[in-house]
């Protein structure tokens, strides 16, 4: 967890930003393109909960995006000592599939739109699936690592199969691929949103849509600014689990 | 009593060429001695061990044994996710049968028996393998050259657990090492090996008594026989065995 004077050094920075924003684009500049005018924006931050019917959007957004994580890393802390299974005994093919590390992810919320359209349950399927992957990977990275010493004494006390996978191998890289989950979270964010933008569905993605069909200059950058707020929430609510469930490293 | 009669091990270099790693290598262990194997880096002390924990197939030899042997690699793995008690229960088969207070005041963590061990020192670790390895009720004890990252404070307080720990509970200890230092307190017996390939070419009793104090590090014998030690270790010819007495 961040100490105080961290906070306080990123609080101070943020008032600093503020201030030079509201002095540089409310009386210097205030009619431009590049960012729009604060009592504009403040305004429309107000606005467009009515406008586009924001807590609707935020609701399904954030209920896709976490509850999708969450059930991800619920399969995903079940299969993963078949998964290391699988990683040790065929390394090679394992490694095959990373050739999908350069394929855009975008691609694939273009072909699931494609396929479902505006379906809650693709969306949140897509999600659940791209989470997968992603934590799937993060086991592949971390599982060539894992410290010697472990292996030898559990297989030295007897523990072999699935419960050396599960109580003591995994377990030993579980802080490593939660930290990697934190970005894909910021991930799983990015793609949900261009999905939503592409199918037009209901969410932030959508109302993204809507603000740009609009010309809604104002409205773009306060959704922005709500979507942070609650991308950050979401971290703090990991770094607290980090710590907490966590600890080890 | 234990033995180990004429292990080997071979290995395939990068070349793909065939190495003897170890040769021929036979030893016995005594009930409850503690019984150490000095040799330099590469000779092959490690797989040695684990070879006689099971953790690795010899290519020739045998290991006669009716016990468990538990191995403590160098870096003592105590599981940072599991407090001190689950890490010293972990994988007993019948957790009423272990006398878990004795284990953990002898070890010297009584009052850490809930901490988790990802933040405290090597020797706190140490301690936990320790303990953790005391619950499975040995009949040997592995150390892999443990002492090697300690700092010499907590390397004197280490040699003195496993030495009190040999005397309380009765099991006997293998000890795998350079430091001749180290090998001369803690042992009843030591065998000196050489590389390419790993082969033991000195037996040395050490007739020390059997409470040992730290004091004996400094004492004249102490360091007259820790230079014939160094003599013959450097020598890679010796074929003697020796007796050793302060």
């Amino acid at each position: 967890m961040p100490n105080n004077q961290s906070i306080i050094s990123k609080v101070k920075l943020a008032v600093v930003l503020l201030f030079v924003y509201v002095v540089l684009f409310e009386f210097v500049l205030p009619v431009n393109k590049i960012l729009p005018k604060p009592d504009l924006l403040f305004e429309s931050l107000i606005a467009v909960w009515k406008d586009y019917n924001l807590l609707q959007s935020a609701a399904a957004t954030t209920t896709i995006i976490y509850l999708s994580l969450a059930l991800a890393y619920f399969i995903f802390v079940k299969a993963a000592p078949l998964l290391m299974k699988f990683f040790a005994a065929y390394n090679e093919s394992a490694e095959s599939l990373k050739i999908f590390r350069y394929f855009p992810a975008f691609f694939f919320a273009i072909l699931f739109s494609f396929w479902f359209g505006d379906s809650f349950l693709a969306e949140f399927l897509f999600a659940v699936i791209v989470s997968f992957l992603m934590f799937s990977f993060s086991l592949y990275r971390y599982s060539g690592g894992i410290n010697e010493s472990y292996k030898l004494t559990a297989k030295n006390l007897g523990v072999a199969g699935n419960s050396l996978y599960s109580k003591v191998l995994f377990k030993s890289i579980q802080p490593k691929i939660f930290d990697d989950m934190r970005r894909t979270h910021y991930y799983i964010w990015v793609l949900i949103m261009i999905y939503e933008f592409i199918s037009n569905a209901e969410g932030f993605g959508g109302v993204y849509r809507q603000a740009l069909n609009y010309n809604d200059f104002s409205a773009l950058f306060s959704i922005a600014v709500i979507i942070s707020l609650l991308i950050l929430l979401g971290d703090l609510v990991y770094k607290i689990i980090r710590e907490k469930i966590y600890f080890w490293q | 009593m234990m033995q180990i009669k004429e292990i080997s091990k071979d290995y395939n270099n990068r070349a793909g060429y065939k190495i003897n790693l170890l040769k021929k290598i036979s030893f016995e262990i005594g009930g409850s001695q503690i019984v150490s194997i000095i040799a330099p880096a590469g000779a092959g002390k490690s797989t040695l061990l684990k070879i006689i924990s099971g953790l690795e197939l010899p290519d020739g030899g045998e290991i006669i044994n009716n016990g468990k042997i538990i191995f403590i690699p160098s870096e003592p793995s105590s599981f940072p996710w599991l407090n001190v008690t689950q890490n010293v229960l972990f994988a007993v088969e019948d957790e009423k049968s272990v006398d878990i207070k004795k284990i953990i005041n002898t070890v010297g963590l009584e009052g850490y028996e809930t901490h988790y061990p990802h933040n405290k020192s090597l020797g706190f670790r140490f301690r936990i393998s320790l303990a953790r390895s005391l619950a499975h009720k040995p009949l040997l004890i592995c150390l892999d050259d443990p002492f090697n990252k300690m700092d010499e404070t907590t390397k004197a307080e280490i040699l003195q657990l496993v030495r009190k720990v040999n005397h309380e509970f009765g099991t006997a200890f293998l000890l795998a090492s350079g430091n001749i230092s180290e090998a001369l307190f803690l042992s009843d017996v030591i065998y000196v090996m050489k590389k390419n390939p790993g082969e033991i070419f000195t037996k040395v009793n050490v007739e020390l008594p059997r409470d040992r104090s730290l004091d004996i590090f400094n004492s004249e014998k102490f360091l007259q026989h820790r230079n014939n030690l160094e003599q013959i270790f450097k020598s890679n010819e010796s074929n003697q065995l020796l007796n050793i007495s302060i």
